[in-house]
């Protein structure tokens, strides 16, 4: 029997995205919950860890991690083999995302948590920017082309046009979500170009982005 | 199989524990701190651990390599909703991973947390200690604190079920790692006030082939 799934998150992409990615490809019907930036102080003490996104099957409690959705969806969805060699070609590509995320994340946590990192707590708004920019500037310069080089590589590689067969996995889903976080200019500081230099992922994004399932889920 | 990996436990001891508790043989390659930057570069992605299956091109990421050999040794459900538990673990385990990482990285890449690229030594060290009494006080409580809950959730012993997963052998390395003092600044006795845990642990190191791992 189907199950009732519903995934909460904000009204971003973020580290949802991915996951309603791999429900829309494989067809599965989801609940697509949007939380307002403004309800989320309310709401955070009744999630499990103080996060989202959150996944509820049949309305049972939730579960947190989206890494453990993307999966989940993956089962469900043909696009996550239970073939260890396949499904492990996978997970070293989430993988280097889920190490590129944690190589962005000091550059996002500097304007929320400064302390965090060892800064003042109360730096001005245009000091945590100023700290910000050179953050991202040096990510630019070592850091993004570092992991864009890894996924051309593994694309290179595959020589299928997808990262991890001939047609699309949750691995695809993943990075497909980290390239469009850089082209839409989410990251302060990180031109929306930098991309374009890669052959591979560029062709990867626009084979992703033509998927009907895909094109129907970014037209509304 | 082939794991190569520095001589520590870090992010490779859940991959060891996984192949001990399935009984898998294994070599276990740790190479010294000095002999890292020569072989840095000739890794795919100038990172360990890696795993090599049959001396094929090695692959690289713990989270992926401990899934590879949960899954030969049946230690990582393929029931989507059971593997859905155990992969909420490895999460919050690596959202725990990445909360320490900037306290010590801090050391070697300041600039990498908006510090001046040429901090002196004894600066990076007080910026150091400044994040790890942060983590002490904070951070590792909540964690340790939703890894308890989680063991009050099942009420088996273990984290997902009522037998060990690769989960369970990511938590006990991470409690290894804050109970060995390798983190400075951070308590080793920080665990001790969470009762399951602590039973966890005792029942982790207890299982023969664990036991037989570390106390032979």
């Amino acid at each position: 029997t189907m199950k009732a799934i519903k995934l909460t998150y904000f009204n971003i992409e973020g580290a949802a995205e991915k996951v309603r990615l791999a429900f829309k490809l494989g067809g599965i019907r989801f609940e697509d919950h949007r939380v307002q930036l403004s309800a989320w102080p309310e709401l955070k003490p009744k999630t499990p860890f103080g996060q989202l996104p959150l996944l509820s099957l049949d309305g049972k409690p939730p579960v947190a991690q989206s890494g453990a959705m993307l999966r989940y969806a993956g089962r469900l969805t043909n696009m996550y083999p239970t073939d260890a060699d396949k499904a492990m070609e996978i997970d070293e590509v989430i993988g280097l995302n889920d190490d590129f995320a944690r190589a962005l994340g000091p550059s996002m946590m500097i304007m929320r948590s400064p302390e965090i990192l060892g800064h003042p707590k109360n730096l001005s708004e245009d000091e945590r920017k100023a700290l910000q920019a050179k953050m991202r500037a040096l990510l630019v310069s070592d850091d993004i082309p570092r992991f864009l080089g890894y996924f051309e590589g593994k694309l290179s590689k595959k020589g299928t046009g997808f990262f991890c067969d001939s047609k699309p996995t949750i691995a695809d889903c993943d990075v497909l979500v980290r390239l469009r976080q850089i082209k839409n200019g989410v990251l302060d500081g990180v031109p929306t170009t930098m991309v374009d230099q890669y052959p591979l992922l560029t062709s990867f994004y626009q084979r992703m982005m033509a998927l009907p399932a895909i094109q129907a889920h970014y037209a509304k | 199989y082939k794991l190569t990996y520095f001589n520590f436990d870090g992010q490779a001891e859940k991959i060891r524990l996984t192949f001990k508790l399935g009984g898998i043989e294994f070599e276990d390659e740790r190479i010294e701190l000095s002999a890292w930057p020569e072989l840095k570069s000739k890794t795919p992605y100038g990172q360990m651990p890696l795993l090599s299956v049959d001396g094929k091109a090695p692959v690289a990421q713990s989270t992926a390599i401990v899934r590879y050999v949960g899954r030969l040794t049946n230690l990582y459900p393929s029931d989507p909703e059971k593997a859905l538990e155990v992969d909420e673990v490895l999460g919050l385990d690596e959202d725990f991973v990445r909360a320490i990482v900037p306290s010590n990285m801090i050391v070697k890449t300041p600039q990498s947390y908006g510090h001046p690229a040429d901090l002196p030594e004894e600066d990076r060290k007080t910026l150091q200690a400044k994040l790890r009494a942060g983590l002490a006080a904070d951070e590792i409580p909540r964690f340790l604190g939703f890894f308890e809950a989680k063991l009050a959730q099942t009420g088996t012993g273990y984290f997902c079920g009522d037998k060990p997963t690769i989960a369970d052998c990511a938590i006990l390395a991470r409690l290894r790692t804050l109970k060995s003092g390798r983190w400075e600044g951070i308590p080793t006795t920080i665990a001790d006030s969470k009762p399951l845990l602590s039973a966890f642990y005792e029942r982790m190191l207890a299982i023969p082939a664990i036991k037989a791992y570390y106390f032979k």
